[in-house]
């Protein structure tokens, strides 16, 4: 059976077919929930801002122009969501962190993580919850969602250049952890 | 190639070096042991990282979420109905409100006769009957805070459309744009 594209989802639901909405949230519910629960560090807070997020796009699908993607248009929702709900927290100390200007350091819990990891591939991903929230949410969009940078670039109202900036400082501050444990050295 | 950075290794991974970058690359790698040692590690995290995998939503959440949107839509067909009908009951007052000023300032040219009799006789009635109310409305007190209650109302309105045409550009545009 041929599978729908979000487009066509989006028009039968303008047609009045609004069951058809699950079909929209089933395909990036856990993707956007991942983005979530990184960001707000919590898994409460991430389901209940999730549903708002769904909500917002389902009341505001009429403005959603069918030449862009939906996609990018519902991340933008999402991340916009994640931000009022970390403002509304106060937990705006930690989004301050998340300026490109900033340096992170990934260190601080370093000891506690690597003693419960097993392995390269368990240790990384835990530290990716450690990143702060923006970078955080590039590689999320860039590896999990498959995202190009110029879409992430457009989620998160950030230059190209910027974004790109993001990237690679925290794909280099994973890597250096590695070798600072020899993790690396498995490959060499 | 003198020194190979961060930022060429992590070109490189994704691809974006052309070329006489590579060819260039691939040279100066061969005298910076440390260098290859770096590329290594970044390649290792980006595969690590390319298996990364979704966490699941939490079970029943696009039932929740739809039950959430049932209701939702419920609950705004309601308010519209709620709001019709407000709506409708102000109007029908300012028509009879209209109509009487109308009536008042219309002077009928009438001959004597027993349908001007009985026409001044509801027209005094109601004089007698609204003359209190249309007094105390007419106070200067009354007349200030009505005023002022309408003037941070209809601020209030204005900024309250603004807001929401900001809104709505914003994500018009941004579907434009993307």
């Amino acid at each position: 059976m041929k599978k729908l594209t979000d487009i066509e989802i989006i028009e039968s639901i303008k047609r009045g077919n609004d069951s058809d909405f699950a079909l929209l949230i089933d395909r990036y519910k856990d993707k956007a929930f991942s983005l979530l629960r990184r960001m707000l560090k919590n898994e409460m807070d991430a389901e209940e801002t999730l549903q708002d997020c769904f909500l917002k796009a389902y009341n505001s699908l009429a403005s959603f122009r069918q030449d862009a993607k939906f996609s990018t248009w519902f991340y933008k929702i999402v991340y916009n969501t994640a931000l009022s709900a970390l403002a509304s927290k106060k937990r705006q100390i930690e989004l301050g962190m998340s300026s490109i200007e900033d340096h992170f350091d990934l260190g601080t819990n370093d000891n506690e993580i690597y003693s419960n990891t097993e392995n390269s591939e368990l240790y990384t991903l835990r530290l990716v919850d450690e990143l702060p929230p923006r970078n955080a949410l590039v590689i999320i969009l860039f590896y999990i969602d498959g995202m190009s940078l110029n879409e992430i670039s457009q989620v998160l109202d950030l230059s190209l250049v910027n974004t790109k900036v993001i990237l690679h400082r925290s794909r280099t501050a994973l890597r250096d952890m590695l070798i600072k444990h020899n993790y690396h050295e498995e490959i060499l | 190639m003198k020194n190979i950075t961060d930022e060429i290794l992590n070109k490189y991974i994704d691809g974006e070096l052309d070329s006489m970058e590579l060819n260039e690359l691939n040279h100066s790698l061969n005298d910076d042991p440390d260098a290859i040692d770096r590329l290594k590690a970044l390649r290792l995290t980006h595969q690590i990282l390319k298996k990364m995998e979704p966490i699941p939503a939490p079970e029943n959440f696009t039932d929740r979420v739809m039950a959430r949107m049932s209701v939702g839509s419920k609950r705004t067909k309601q308010v519209n109905t709620l709001f019709i009908g407000v709506v409708s009951f102000f109007s029908l007052c300012i028509f009879v409100v209209l109509g009487f000023a109308i009536s008042e300032l219309v002077k009928i040219d009438m001959t004597d006769s027993a349908s001007t009799v009985l026409y001044e006789d509801v027209k005094n009635k109601i004089i007698e009957n609204v003359e209190p109310v249309r007094a105390f409305l007419m106070s200067d007190n009354i007349l200030f805070i009505s005023g002022m209650i309408s003037l941070f109302l209809l601020i209030g309105l204005y900024f309250m459309v603004h807001t929401h045409k900001e809104f709505r550009k914003s994500l018009e545009n941004f579907g434009h744009k993307a």
